[in-house]
């Protein structure tokens, strides 16, 4: 295709205007929705907004807060990962049974880690090498990694007690706690990896345009697995906490995480076709699920409503992403031949 | 700066050229695209690569810059013979290709662009200061200093991103620089821009070859030339006071294939106007065009890339967004916003991307022909009538001589010229008045050309009325009833069949100027 | 219209043939009958045929190491098995064809079984017209998630993830109306999980007749061609004057439609209808579409397919229950077979492609 010829969304006329508009919306429509939330829940409950409510809202959602930094790399990618509710269940159902049989916190831990970066290898490869899409990889990986944990647990959970359980759930220093600080660590992490490091770098290029990026030289394959067994370790941490706070690896545990970690990301503002988004958003989304998880919980809202009402808030926060992509489309530069 | 210094070390007292190429052949199925051809460019040159479509320019440049092999012949680059494996062995021998599409990643900065994959820093962590710094020393050699090198690629202009398209390649440091046809989206002003960082370059020692159609940029800006027609070398001469029309002549030579119609077919005046249009104007791409169709006419459109023809041809197809101006079918005047609503008038129009836009690559020629078609082949208002469809495309196979194993063969196994036919065949079965070709013949080999032009010719004594689209003079000139020339989206020209020499209408396809008229 | 067309194919076959003497020679004669059509009916027996082979294959593996396998008992079992997953795989392969993906099948089961039966049970509804309403709401999520993924263009993926939590969230909220579940008695429900339509289960027999149904219109109707259209090339579609935008969101409808339809065959099954009800449907009917070897991204494949792999599916699950395979296990098979499907697929085409 000829350099006349470009993409639709580069055309623009008065474009400007309607880039900063979308991207204002991109980065703090959500946020805005966010602090509505607040205020609602706040107001129909005194409660909401008390420090003790906020911290154990933040780990609640540890998990989801932890694994949406290596989702945020795979979107931004342009690639998906389906695995990880799963995975955080078999990985603690890993460290469960090997910290059971020798009694080792230290060598369940490590055995979490290696399940849960085999798994992604595996993923990798299969998505890399064979070349097959990253929704039926991830897929089958949902099915599988879930179906190794119910099978090798007999669909029953395991107890974990330890020290290093204890301190997880119980130490606390000015009101923040293990998970609050994985949380923290995890953000830093992605954050460094996805603006400081050659990584982060082509998660942004790959998303872009893959074939540009490998005809920079990049290698492209590499790249990617390393991506994958990235998400490998924030899933990790994710069993960390997730196992911490159950005292016990339940097979069942996580489930649906990974949907959450995507529609986090989305409705935070990062464009579900890639090439760019930034974790900030991600943060934004992952509170504004947090806060509508806790809320709705706290109102004693039951199961069936619950859904109801996180669907529709989430619908609603979907459509702000739409709108700023619909500003965004008319927008940027005013140069690049109109394309046909 | 560096060829410079690196020549002027060169002890030997003939010093080789900074490149060589000698004896270069290139054949594809069904076409010789390169014959033999000897090309040379000196370092502190630019070096202009002029042809027709098709005359090789494309294939010797991609050659050299390790898209593909040669089949015969040898390249030298200082004197010393080289093989050129991979497009990044090719960077690595200091050859550096600015190509026409642009592969800037929109969402990262200039800098990030320019240092894609060799960023600074320790193999994983990036210096991100390095890469700015590095990117604006880059761009200042340019003399570039008003481009932000942290701005996302996305936000500059294109004759910037162009800019910075040409401060990636030469970040590599290369000796010679390709642009294949760097000016035809630019204004003039953008373009006099490009060439003031042209001469900039060629001062430090480099070997530029420069492709564009566009002559006076040729002869005002290059030092030497060299000219390919149908795969061959016409010759190397310097443009010092050579003439744009000497070098049309060159360039075109006597090979004028012959009109493909005769005589007698030549449409009467006084027929139908099947086509109307009256100030038409399409986005800032066409402005102010009005032409009639008559019945049996064939109506050439030619001009520059990007001189508004294919957009002129989408708006007629509902494609392109109609900006002013009416479309008369029959002397009614019709609303056309989207294909349905054109093939309802009886428009069709075939585009120049046939894979992207014209066919279902997996499935059979059958399916391919009659999609359009299938409210006809209905049988009781729900199923179709799988014999009478069959039937219909055995027929059009025969008629347009399309050469397939079955109808039931997959499109995507024929080719390219029985693949044009297929499409073809589609608009004839929906029996469309009014036919529209962007390049009708591109990608397609000699024999297959010339049985299409046939058949369009054939349709135009049936009564159709067309229109080719097309930068091929010679498949203008040797079709057409009239030619109409676009020049900047304006109407430059309308010439008689009668009336059109090739000379004459390069000038105006160049100029824009309606001399003689 | 079509009868003038005979004579300017004519006209056209004698000028053309004039033309012909410009290059020479057309090896017309090569024109032998060979390909067939891809869509056609004959390609469809033989593509059904290779899958059929897989599955015979697979029974007689499977039948001379479990004699148990191969017992009409058994065969019925597989049948019902298969039925809920094939009738929602019907769809879900439309879905795929065009390019786009399901996830919210699962909920929409939950939510047909729920509101129907919800309807005979509270408000004594006719069953009949509790049916056509339980298969209008399901139809409705597909129009919902057929119009935002081609109006407001949000990826598939994101908006039936929307709808799957949302319609769970409401099917739920219908059960809740009835202490959360709901016990589908009505006599035809009995009728549909007791009785026997020529020697099948009736669940398997409307299976089986939804796809004769389907395959016919994919094949032989306009509507067919423009799905295959569609996912072979949107652009050229477009192009060649197709409503794709109306086709697409009429897909999604279809797709909800069979996904209420699975679900009316779940609560015929079990009689009644639980908050769990679905869950996890969309993965197994992905898996069943990918084994009968429809493509992902560019449009190929074939409604019957899915019938296979749907019977590939119930057939590997239905004899680790009998080989005394935990149910645990099963699932992790399941995610391994679409592995394995997609794996060998991508071999074979290399090879194929050299």
């Amino acid at each position: 295709m000829r350099r006349e010829a470009g993409d639709g969304r580069w055309r623009s006329r008065g474009g400007e205007a309607r880039y900063v508009a979308g991207t204002l919306l991109a980065d703090y429509g959500l946020l805005l929705m966010f602090g509505v939330l607040v205020a609602i829940f706040t107001i129909i409950n005194p409660g909401f907004l008390t420090v003790a409510n906020v911290q154990s809202l933040l780990e609640q959602n540890a998990a989801l807060a932890i694994v949406a930094v290596g989702t945020t790399f795979a979107i931004i990618s342009r690639n998906i990962d389906l695995s990880p509710g799963s995975l955080i269940a078999l990985s603690g159902v890993a460290l469960a049974l090997v910290f059971t049989a020798t009694g080792n916190i230290v060598l369940g831990l490590l055995a979490g880690l290696a399940v849960a970066i085999l798994v992604e290898l595996c993923n990798a490869l299969l998505i890399v090498g064979v070349g097959i899409d990253p929704l039926i990889v991830t897929l089958a990986a949902w099915i599988w990694v879930r179906g190794l944990a119910v099978s090798l647990t007999d669909a029953s959970s395991v107890v974990v007690r330890s020290p290093f359980i204890d301190f997880m759930n119980s130490f606390e220093l000015l009101g923040i706690s293990p998970p609050i600080v994985l949380i923290g660590v995890a953000y830093l992490a992605g954050w460094f990896l996805l603006n400081k490091t050659r990584l982060g770098r082509y998660t942004y290029a790959l998303g872009g345009d893959e074939r540009a990026t490998r005809q920079a030289g990049v290698n492209t394959a590499f790249y990617k697995i390393l991506m994958f067994l990235m998400f490998g370790v924030f899933v990790w941490l994710g069993t960390i906490v997730t196992v911490s706070r159950l005292g016990a690896a339940a097979p069942d545990a996580a489930y649906g995480l990974e949907l959450d970690a995507i529609v986090a990301v989305i409705i935070g503002g990062n464009p579900f076709h890639g090439g760019e988004g930034s974790l900030r958003r991600t943060a934004v989304g992952v509170l504004f699920i947090a806060v509508l998880n806790n809320g709705l919980s706290t109102l004693g809202m039951r199961d069936a409503s619950f859904y109801a009402f996180k669907g529709m808030a989430i619908l609603l926060a979907l459509l702000f992403d739409v709108l700023s992509r619909q500003l965004l489309r008319g927008a940027t530069a005013p140069a690049r031949g109109q394309a046909v | 700066m560096h060829g410079k210094t690196r020549v002027a070390s060169n002890q030997s007292l003939t010093v080789p050229p900074a490149l060589e190429m000698r004896g270069i052949s290139k054949r594809f199925p069904g076409v010789v695209a390169l014959d033999r051809v000897d090309f040379s460019v000196r370092g502190g040159e630019i070096h202009s690569l002029i042809g027709q479509n098709g005359a090789g320019k494309s294939t010797l440049m991609n050659i050299l810059s390790g898209v593909y092999p040669p089949d015969e012949g040898q390249i030298l680059i200082d004197g010393k013979a080289v093989t050129i494996g991979h497009p990044r062995e090719a960077l690595r021998r200091g050859i550096g290709t600015v190509y026409q599409e642009l592969s800037l990643l929109p969402n990262l900065s200039v800098a990030d662009n320019i240092f894609l994959g060799r960023e600074a820093g320790n193999g994983f962590v990036i210096d991100e200061r390095v890469i700015v710094d590095r990117a604006r020393a880059v761009l200042d050699l340019l003399g570039e200093t008003a481009i932000d090198v942290t701005a996302r690629a996305r936000n500059l202009p294109l004759a910037q991103q162009q800019i910075v398209e040409i401060a990636k390649v030469l970040s590599h440091e290369p000796r010679i620089l390709i642009l294949d046809e760097p000016t035809a989206p630019l204004a003039a002003e953008e373009t006099r821009r490009l060439f003031a960082i042209l001469h900039e370059l060629k001062t430090r020692g480099l070997a530029i070859i420069f492709i564009s159609h566009r002559f006076q940029e040729i002869v005002a800006h290059c030092d030497r030339g060299t000219i390919l027609r149908n795969g061959r070398l016409v010759l190397t001469l310097p443009l010092a006071g050579v003439t744009e029309e000497e070098l049309a002549e060159r360039m075109i030579g006597q090979q004028v294939e012959g009109c493909y119609r005769t005589e007698d077919q030549t449409r009467p005046d006084s027929a139908e106007v099947l086509l109307e249009v009256n100030g038409l104007s399409v986005g800032d791409r066409v402005h102010d065009v009005s032409f009639a169709l008559r019945r049996g006419e064939i109506i050439g459109v030619t001009g520059l890339l990007g001189a508004g023809q294919n957009e002129l041809a989408r708006a007629l197809f509902g494609i392109a967004p109609k900006a002013a101006g009416t479309i008369r079918r029959r002397g009614r005047e019709v609303r056309i916003g989207s294909p349905a609503e054109a093939i309802d008038q009886g428009i069709c129009l075939l585009t120049e991307h046939r894979k992207q836009e014209g066919l279902f690559p997996d499935l059979s020629v059958k399916e391919n022909m009659t999609l359009p078609s299938l409210g006809v082949f209905r049988r009781g208002g729900v199923f179709l009538d799988n014999g009478r469809e069959r039937d219909a495309v055995r027929r059009f196979i025969d008629a347009l001589h399309i050469v397939v194993r079955s109808a039931g063969s997959r499109v995507r196994t024929l080719s390219g010229g029985n693949q044009q036919k297929v499409i073809l065949a589609r608009w004839l079965m929906r029996d469309l008045e009014v036919l529209i070709f962007i390049e009708p013949t591109r990608g397609i080999d000699v024999g297959a050309k010339a049985e299409i032009y046939g058949d369009l010719v054939r349709l135009a004594g049936e009564g159709k009325g067309i229109i080719v689209v097309s930068t091929e003079l010679p498949e203008i000139l040797g079709l057409s009833d009239r030619i109409l020339v676009m020049h900047g989206g304006r109407l430059a020209r309308v010439v008689e069949r009668e009336a059109a020499t090739e000379e004459g209408l390069l000038a105006t396809i160049q100029g824009g100027h309606a001399d003689g008229v | 219209m079509a009868s003038d067309w005979g004579s300017r194919v004519d006209r056209g076959g004698r000028v053309a043939a004039e033309g012909a003497t410009i290059v020479g020679d057309h090896p017309s004669g090569a024109r032998a009958a060979g390909e067939r059509s891809p869509l056609s009916l004959a390609s469809a027996l033989a593509g059904g045929l290779s899958g059929v082979v897989v599955v015979v294959a697979l029974a007689l593996v499977f039948g001379l190491t479990s004699p148990y396998f191969l017992t009409p008992d058994n065969a019925f079992n597989i049948l019902r098995q298969m039925s809920v997953i094939g009738v929602v795989g019907i769809g879900a392969t439309l879905v795929i064809l065009i390019g786009g993906i399901d996830l919210s099948v699962g909920s929409v089961a939950l939510l047909t079984g729920g509101f129907t039966g919800t309807l005979i049970l509270n408000y004594g509804v006719n069953p009949w017209l509790a049916i056509v309403a339980g298969l209008a709401a399901a139809a409705f999520v597909g129009l919902v998630n057929g119009t935002l993924v081609e109006l407001l263009q949000i990826s598939p993926v994101i908006v039936t993830l929307g709808t799957l939590i949302v319609v769970r969230g409401i099917g739920q909220a219908i059960l809740w109306l009835n202490n959360s579940w709901v016990y589908v008695e009505d006599p035809l429900f009995a009728y549909i999980a007791a009785e026997r339509w020529f020697f099948l289960p009736v669940s398997a027999a409307l299976m089986f007749i939804l796809y004769l149904i389907v395959s016919m219109v994919m094949t032989q109707t306009s509507f067919g061609r423009a799905v295959y259209a569609i996912g072979n090339n949107q652009r050229a579609a477009v192009l060649c004057g197709l409503p794709v935008n109306r086709v697409k969101v009429l897909v999604y409808m279809l797709g909800g439609l069979f996904a209420g339809i699975g679900g009316l065959l779940v609560a015929a099954r079990t009689g009644v209808v639980n908050p769990t009800a679905g869950l996890g449907l969309e993965f197994q009917v992905i898996t069943a579409v990918v084994l009968g070897g429809t493509s992902l991204r560019d449009g190929i494949g074939r409604v019957e397919k899915t019938l296979v792999g749907t019977a590939i599916l119930a057939m590997v699950l239905n004899y680790l229950t009998i080989r005394g395979v935990p149910d645990t296990w099963q699932t992790s098979v399941t995610g391994l077979m679409i592995l394995a499907a997609v794996v060998l697929d991508r071999l074979l085409r290399r090879t194929r492609e050299g």
